[in-house]
């Protein structure tokens, strides 16, 4: 499936440490897909920031393989790995930009690298502050500009050679919310305007969410869970993944992302709802299933809205006579499907 | 000795010291950069790391920098014969206070380029920067700061050890304060010569501060 950009095949990846061997990465095999925006999510410690370096050959594995661009890098040596660095950018969460250099004179030291001529350099880094809206700041020095405009002018020196990929190792975890959700629009529009494939390493499920086509979950160095990031959300398979999730349920989807079924979603997701207590009012639990007659049951809800569009659970277990059973399963299959048809999953096991 | 006599003689030394501390500062100056930025380069982990030569370039820094300036300025005299052809006068003692600064800003050179952040480094790898470039285009950048603060310092340290080699023979300051009044008893001619060391390292010190405060823009 898909094109592959980016492909580890069984990396693992050790370090020695004073206090004995530390497994940053532990049988890693994952791929990347080209133009994708990919998120890698896990604690720290993890093994993440390694395996993101893998990618540039900041890191070489103990064992196994890194293969970008069609190219095994794995035992590259620091010289051979140089013109493929130029082709894949990186930002980080300190934002590590020279201090000694204006903005315009970080954004053009990548240029000065590839050795672009002086009117080029020039054109480049004009279109590039303008890209990321920071032309005024193009003689003053980072220390004096806010995180964000930092990170701004981290990716933009980022994508000066016009890389192929963007690694972004944490790039929002020093910045505060608002600014992390201007730094992910960025991130989205080099993905959809300039084509760029963007792996960002995080361990903010909201990342995840609010960018991310897919997702691939960390723990102790290995891989646990990978997949399109609604399906992951909505189908956890891990205890791990459901505690990042468990991280952003206050962020339900507004009525205007999700018409119709907002306003409903607001029990705290995961808590069941017994139905022989009459749910409150808000609850998801369309009316008629409280009143006598119909089939008792219990449910649980989660939602979100992701890059990858509105995502949710809504889990209902239902006891009662077959036919009623059937015709409550019927109506609720109604309702999720009045509300967003193409998202729901109506999945009936009898009991 | 009336001052009119003692007048030209004031003015060469001071001229010799200047001279002797330029030379020093450049030569000492760059090698202490060069030797310095291996010195960081080398170490483990590092950008060049080659444990080796570390080990090496360390024990030869700390067997030379401990050695009192007047002792190893004569204890290097048959080398300093070989290479300037004499020990007496300002070449001859320019020849030692080179390598003595050279060790000397070594250790600064290294101390400071070990406060640049790891990041940067990391950021200019990530770029495709060269090791000797990411040493010369970025961590020497980056702690030009502090650097020059060093490099202020160890002028006065050379300032110092010209005045030290004066009294051997070596010419400045330190000869004539030794020569003319410490010997003949004329305290008015080293306070003079005292004087005007201390407004030599003074105008250093403001000199250096300013540079460096525009070197870190604060």
């Amino acid at each position: 499936m898909g094109d592959p950009i980016i492909q580890l095949d069984h990396v693992f990846k050790t370090f020695q440490t004073r206090s004995g061997p530390v497994h940053a990465l532990d049988d890693v095999s994952l791929d990347f897909e080209r133009g994708d925006i990919s998120a890698v999510i896990g604690q720290s410690g993890a093994g993440k920031s390694t395996l993101v370096r893998l990618i540039n050959g900041l890191e070489q594995p103990t064992s196994g393989t890194v293969a970008v661009l069609g190219t095994d890098i794995s035992r590259f040596t620091e010289r051979s790995l140089r013109p493929l660095r130029a082709d894949i950018g990186m930002i980080f969460q300190q934002f590590n930009l020279f201090n000694s250099r204006t903005v315009y004179d970080n954004i053009a030291y990548p240029l000065k690298l590839a050795r672009w001529s002086k009117a080029d350099e020039r054109a480049r880094v004009t279109e590039l502050l303008s890209f990321v809206g920071l032309t005024e700041r193009a003689w003053t020095h980072p220390d004096q500009l806010s995180g964000g405009q930092k990170q701004r002018v981290g990716i933009a020196r980022a994508l000066a050679t016009r890389p192929t990929i963007l690694l972004a190792d944490e790039s929002t975890s020093a910045l505060d919310p608002e600014t992390t959700s201007d730094v992910l629009g960025l991130l989205q529009r080099i993905n959809a305007e300039l084509g760029v494939t963007v792996i960002v390493i995080t361990h903010e499920m909201e990342v995840v969410r609010s960018i991310a086509d897919k997702v691939s979950v960390l723990e102790h160095g290995t891989l646990i869970e990978t997949g399109p990031t609604r399906e992951i959300f909505a189908h956890p398979g891990s205890g791990t993944t459901r505690r990042f999730l468990s991280t952003i349920i206050g962020q339900h989807p507004g009525p205007r992302s999700w018409p119709g079924c907002a306003p409903r979603i607001r029990t705290p997701p995961w808590s069941t709802c017994p139905a022989s207590t009459p749910p409150s009012s808000g609850w998801p639990w369309p009316s008629w299933a409280a009143s006598s007659g119909s089939p008792s049951g219990s449910s649980t809800a989660a939602s979100s809205r992701s890059a990858a569009g509105p995502s949710g659970n809504y889990t209902v277990a239902l006891t009662g006579e077959p036919d009623d059973v059937a015709d409550a399963a019927r109506r609720l299959a109604a309702v999720a499907g009045d509300s967003n048809a193409e998202n729901s999953n109506t999945e009936r096991e009898d009991a | 000795m009336d001052w009119e006599t003692l007048k030209p003689v004031y003015l060469d030394a001071i001229w010799q010291t200047l001279f002797m501390s330029a030379v020093t500062l450049v030569v000492g100056g760059i090698l202490g950069l060069v030797l310095g930025i291996i010195l960081f380069a080398t170490r483990g982990g590092g950008l060049l790391a080659n444990r080796p030569l570390n080990l090496v370039l360390n024990v030869i820094v700390n067997i030379v920098r401990p050695i009192p300036f007047i002792i190893f300025m004569t204890a290097i005299g048959p080398l300093t014969l070989k290479v300037v052809g004499t020990t007496i006068g300002v070449a001859a003692a320019t020849f030692p206070l080179c390598i003595a600064a050279t060790f000397a800003m070594s250790r600064i050179v290294e101390q400071n380029l070990v406060t640049v952040d790891p990041g940067v480094i990391e950021a200019a790898r990530a770029m495709g920067a060269g090791p000797w470039r990411i040493l010369f285009d970025v961590v020497a950048r980056e702690a030009l700061g502090p650097l020059v603060l060093g490099y202020t310092y160890v002028l006065i340290a050379i300032v110092d050890m010209t005045a030290i080699a004066g009294a051997i023979g070596g010419g400045g300051l330190g000869q004539f304060a030794i020569q003319y009044g410490y010997q003949r008893f004329n305290w008015t001619v080293t306070l003079i010569a005292v004087v005007t060391i201390i407004i030599i390292v003074q105008a250093a010190q403001f000199a250096g501060n300013a540079l460096a405060r525009k070197a870190m823009r604060r």
